[in-house]
């Protein structure tokens, strides 16, 4: 990034709210269809508009500083109009009822009290959406061979069960293989699209994730003995009870829940969180061993992970609300590193 | 003069709404304020305690109190629910393993006898995302329509992009405007 005097500030501002302000006058001409889309980024845009200001307030001249918040003022204040004027009142369903007196009426309570069930209904929600491993012993799991469930049709209700594509395991990153060369079948746009994995119930197993698929969350729940290396995704890693296992990955959150036992090897850009974990161990991701610099650059920048922000160290631990060091977790000490568990799992064990 | 109207003559001075937020841990509570105030979103840390923020909308002045939900900490929920005008709940569209649990976290709220006069607002986040539950899948699984006891209203919407959030204020604060302030 560029660094912003108060004497540049200006030069980069004035483009942006003129863009903005352009944009605006131009909404009533937007489709219908699109409409929702160019306001979502209006809003966003005039946000950082707002940001860039209040980010620069220290070193702006008052004057300078006034005028901007006051075009961003106004600009919003027209997207807010325009948006009432031009934009379909969202799809809502709600329930409306007669107001319930609940200041004086302690019977609608009871009400409600009778009218939840006291027993859980299964819920009949199709997991198939999720990229899958689970119920395994001792195998190598590598998400190139899963097959990618297709999102498209999931929204078409009166088509049958989802259609899946095969990823081309052609354009995996292994042994220098093209990065961009994403061939599968649904087209960039669906493509481009993270998709969020589920690991359930494996014991001894291998688990590569690393892919040219963007992935989105991960959800681990009852791993055994397991090794996994998960390449920078853009959503959390969501652990729980696991036990014995070697983690390595890189994401925007790290969740983990009754675990123990457990080495884990992190690129996270906030702060990682244990909750009821014992014997918790942390290390920096081992960059190197994962992939070249340049491609694993790629990947953080398609995760929106930046690359020179790892708080893996700065653990908090939901059961340890104290100033002192918490005794569920602790750093690796550097003879602890384990080299090349990475590198074993993506090139040597896979061949 | 019945109590209700004078909490109602009360208000009115101010205009003021509290909202609070809450929902399973990861659902994206803390995106969704930040988003909604032109924050920054791409470094937020779970919550161990809350965060609030104050914003104006139509013409009210909201206070929107963002509490963690990890489970550990969701036994704190019951310090926030005293004067709270509106519930907005928001849920992980594409967190389906965990939709049971939040179907009863949920629920459980519902029969808390200080929240009995709070409007519902479920987000069904993270719309984004391929594999999320439209907001009519959400509002079986968590069987929205058996609520007889709150004002309730269900969106999608997406905290990464923005899309509808501004929408669900909207409707959270006129309903609560509706009610209390323009009853007489
Ligand atoms: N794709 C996508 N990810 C989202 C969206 N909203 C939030 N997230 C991600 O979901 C994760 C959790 O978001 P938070 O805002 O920290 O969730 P929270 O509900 O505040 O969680 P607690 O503080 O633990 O209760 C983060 O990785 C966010 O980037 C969304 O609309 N789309
Ligand atoms: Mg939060």
């Amino acid at each position: 990034m560029l660094e912003v005097t108060k004497e540049n500030f200006r030069a980069s501002f004035d483009p942006m709210r003129v863009e903005v302000e352009r944009d605006l006058d131009n909404l009533p001409n937007v489709p219908k269809t699109q409409i929702q889309a160019a306001v979502d980024n209006l809003v966003q845009r005039i946000q950082l508009l707002e940001k860039a200001v209040t980010d620069n307030i220290t070193i702006l001249p008052p004057y300078d500083a006034r005028v901007c918040l006051e075009a961003v003022k106004a600009a919003s204040e027209r997207l807010s109009v325009l948006r009432g004027k031009l934009v379909p009142r969202p799809k809502f369903s709600f329930k409306s009822r007669k107001m319930v007196a609940t200041a004086t009426s302690p019977s609608a309570l009871q009400v409600s009290n009778a009218a939840t069930p006291a027993i859980a209904t299964q819920s009949t929600v199709d997991t198939s959406l999720f990229m899958t491993f689970e119920n395994q012993t001792g195998e190598y799991l590598f998400i190139g061979d899963l097959q990618v469930p297709n999102a498209v049709a999931q929204h078409d209700a009166s088509g049958p069960s989802p259609s899946t594509m095969m990823v081309d395991t052609e354009t995996i990153y292994l042994g220098g293989v093209q990065v961009n060369d994403n061939t599968t079948a649904s087209g960039p746009a669906e493509a481009e699209k993270p998709k969020d994995v589920a690991l359930t119930n494996l014991t001894d197993c291998t688990i590569n994730l690393v892919h040219t698929l963007p992935l989105g969350a991960i959800h681990i729940k009852n791993l055994k003995r397991c090794v996994l290396v998960i390449p920078p995704v853009s959503g959390s890693i969501l652990l729980h009870d696991c036990e014995g296992c070697t983690l390595i990955g890189a994401c925007h959150q790290s969740r983990m829940h009754t675990s123990t036992n457990m080495d884990i090897y992190l690129h996270v850009t906030s702060e990682p969180i244990i909750e009821d974990c014992t014997d918790m161990r942390f290390a920096p991701y081992p960059y190197q061993e994962v992939l070249p610099t340049d491609q694993l650059l790629t990947l953080f920048v398609a995760a929106g992970l930046r690359p020179e922000k790892n708080l893996f160290d700065h653990v908090k631990d939901f059961n340890w609300l104290r100033q002192q060091q918490s005794p569920n977790w602790r750093l690796l000490d550097a003879s602890e590193i384990r080299q090349g568990i990475a590198h074993h799992v993506l090139y040597t064990q896979r061949a | 003069m019945g109590l209700l109207t004078i909490l109602k003559k009360n208000r009115q001075k101010e205009k003021e709404i509290r909202l609070l937020m809450l929902g399973l841990d990861n659902a994206g509570k803390t995106t969704i304020l930040k988003r909604i105030n032109g924050e920054d979103i791409d470094t937020i840390s779970p919550t161990l305690g809350f965060n609030i923020k104050t914003l104006e909308h139509n013409g009210f002045k909201m206070n929107i109190w963002d509490v963690g939900g990890q489970k550990s900490i969701r036994s704190y929920w019951r310090n926030y629910f005293e004067q709270t005008d509106g519930l907005v709940w928001v849920v992980d569209s594409a967190d389906r393993l965990r939709l049971d649990d939040c179907k009863k976290e949920l629920h459980e709220l519902l029969q808390e006898e200080r929240l009995s006069g709070a409007s519902l607002l479920v987000f069904a986040n993270k719309q984004d995302l391929p594999g999320a539950l439209t907001d009519d899948q959400i509002r079986e699984a968590l069987e929205l329509d058996s609520i007889a006891t709150h004002h309730w209203a269900i969106l999608g919407c997406s905290a990464k992009t923005g899309a509808h959030l501004l929408n669900g204020m909207d409707w959270v604060v006129g309903d609560i405007g509706s009610r209390i302030y323009l009853l007489d």
